[in-house]
């Protein structure tokens, strides 16, 4: 179906979402932090990156500022997906150019391939739970 | 009758006068009095303390504008124009104990919080400049900068195990690992509640720190209301599954909601009036909802069949921490807060609730939400 990088330190929730996505039939690359996704994107040019905000070694807004000047002219979907609601990082990443923003721990998995599907074919004009 | 001669009246203007010194300088907050032009004409000694100068010669007959710049939260100067202080002389306004960051004009000079009630002076309809108190809020300020980053991590701390819990239990409710009976899915649906309800409680608490502190910020951007209703309701779905609750939105499909507003804190609402219209909701009750397009913005109306609000507690549905009376025997887990955020929410965004009930036969809530384009935002 589509390409997503899924960029999140928690194994536990990113072997989760791996499988959600894989079993929607999506190409998956997984990367722990900011750094190892702006190195992943040497080698995968994904349709979507859902993209944690808090993370070590580079954290989400700053891959977020990176990634835009690298690929300022990418039509890659960007899916804010953290647990800090309505929070000024939030409202940053949205002004970076993020497409959406769910919150994690309100996110069932059929809720987040219905999001997904909806941000890749640009359904998508709002950020929300 | 009595008739003063002038040294009489020179005397009490004297007196007067000694009065009004008197009480400029004892009042315990730093005040200034400016003339139309926004010069300064008197000074407190509170006041030059914390604009760190020692005599007053030094600030009298200077525009306030050569002393500090008003400055935004990204650190950019506030043009004069429309600064605070050219509300209260410009535009007549009278400002209540408003916070504002200010940047002094001497060299080295820190950033510095103050909090100022000004008011203009008028004599009959002339201008003849402004009153204004303050004092400095820098580590009030800093403290709730603290208290917000520190609400913030925590909130993300606890949300990341209740994620994978939430997460792992949707995926064995959902089959990922093969079917399940459904005994054990009411098992992992327990679980799942619960895991919801410690997120619910985790929200408000979130919401209510920064609502009191006043850290709500406001950042209005395109936003389809039609999405973000069918969101809440889906994640609300556990809930209406086990009340057996019937739910329809009856939006017109064909004429999207898209607005331009908070769609974060717009989300917050919907879902506590949604929750509500679930959870006081007999079982195999219905909840209705509709978004529609306005000539000023969105509507959107939440129509259940539930135990609805007695007149009496009526005008208390929207106080920090108000349960009605009996409520817990409906549910026992509630915090009183959910209505007092959207209150303050809609607030911030613009926006207006009104609800009607009958107790025993159920609620409707009619929010309105206005759509920022019409005020020329820029998102």
């Amino acid at each position: 179906m589509a390409k997503i990088l899924i960029v999140e330190d928690d194994k536990d929730l990113i072997n989760a979402y791996s499988m959600i996505l894989k079993s929607a039939k999506h190409d998956i690359k997984e990367a722990y932090d900011g750094k190892e996704a702006l190195k992943a994107l040497e080698s995968f040019e994904p349709e979507l990156i859902l993209l944690d905000l808090l993370m070590p070694v580079m954290g989400g807004l700053e891959f977020l500022t990176n990634y835009k000047k690298m690929y300022d002219q990418s039509d890659t979907k960007i899916l804010i997906f953290t647990n800090m609601e309505n929070s000024p990082e939030v409202k940053e990443a949205l002004n970076l150019g993020a497409n959406r923003c769910i919150i994690k721990a309100w996110t069932a998995p059929q809720n987040l391939n219905k999001v997904i599907t909806d941000v890749l074919a640009n359904h998508n004009v709002a950020s929300t739970k | 009758m009595i008739v003063l001669n002038n040294n009489d009246k020179k005397r009490i203007r004297a007196i007067r006068h000694a009065e009004s010194e008197a009480l400029f300088n004892s009042i315990g907050d730093g005040a200034m009095s400016t003339n139309e032009k926004g010069e300064i004409t008197r000074i407190n000694d509170e006041a030059l303390r914390i604009l760190y100068y020692t005599k007053a010669d030094d600030v009298l007959g200077r525009n306030i504008s050569d002393i500090f710049d008003l400055i935004d939260e990204n650190g950019n100067i506030i043009q004069e124009s429309s600064n605070v202080l050219s509300r209260v002389l410009k535009d007549l306004e009278t400002i209540s104990s408003e916070r504002i960051q200010i940047k002094k004009k001497r060299q080295n000079d820190p950033l510095m919080h103050l909090e100022i009630t000004a008011s203009p002076m008028k004599l009959k309809n002339q201008v003849l400049g402004t009153i204004i108190l303050f004092r400095d809020v820098t580590e009030e300020h800093k403290i709730d900068q603290m208290k917000d980053d520190f609400i913030s991590l925590a909130s993300h701390q606890l949300r990341t195990p209740i994620s994978a819990i939430s997460t792992y239990s949707h995926m064995l409710v959902d089959g990922y690992m093969g079917e399940l009976t459904e005994e054990q899915k009411n098992f992992i649906k327990t679980i799942i509640k619960s895991s919801n309800r410690m997120n619910g409680v985790i929200s408000s608490l979130t919401s209510i720190s920064k609502l009191d502190s006043g850290a709500v910020k406001f950042s209005p951007r395109k936003t389809n209301i039609n999405q973000i209703l069918d969101g809440v309701f889906h994640e609300n779905r556990i809930e209406i599954e086990e009340r057996q609750i019937s739910y329809k939105n009856i939006s017109d499909k064909d004429s999207p909601c898209i607005i331009v507003n908070d769609s974060i804190l717009i989300t917050e609402v919907i879902n506590n009036i949604a929750s509500n219209a679930i959870k006081y909701n007999q079982r195999g009750g219905t909840v209705t909802a509709k978004a529609t397009k306005t000539v000023m913005g969105v509507t959107v109306e939440i129509v259940d069949s539930g135990i609805g609000i007695s007149e009496k507690d009526q005008e208390k549905i929207f106080e920090k921490f108000f349960r009605a009376p009996g409520i817990t025997k409906y549910e026992t887990f509630g915090s009183g807060l959910g209505l007092y955020i959207v209150k303050g929410f809609l607030d911030i965004i613009g926006g207006s609730v009104r609800f009607r009930s009958i107790k025993g036969q159920g609620t409707t809530f009619e929010i309105t939400i206005p759509d920022m384009s019409n005020m020329k935002m820029n998102v």
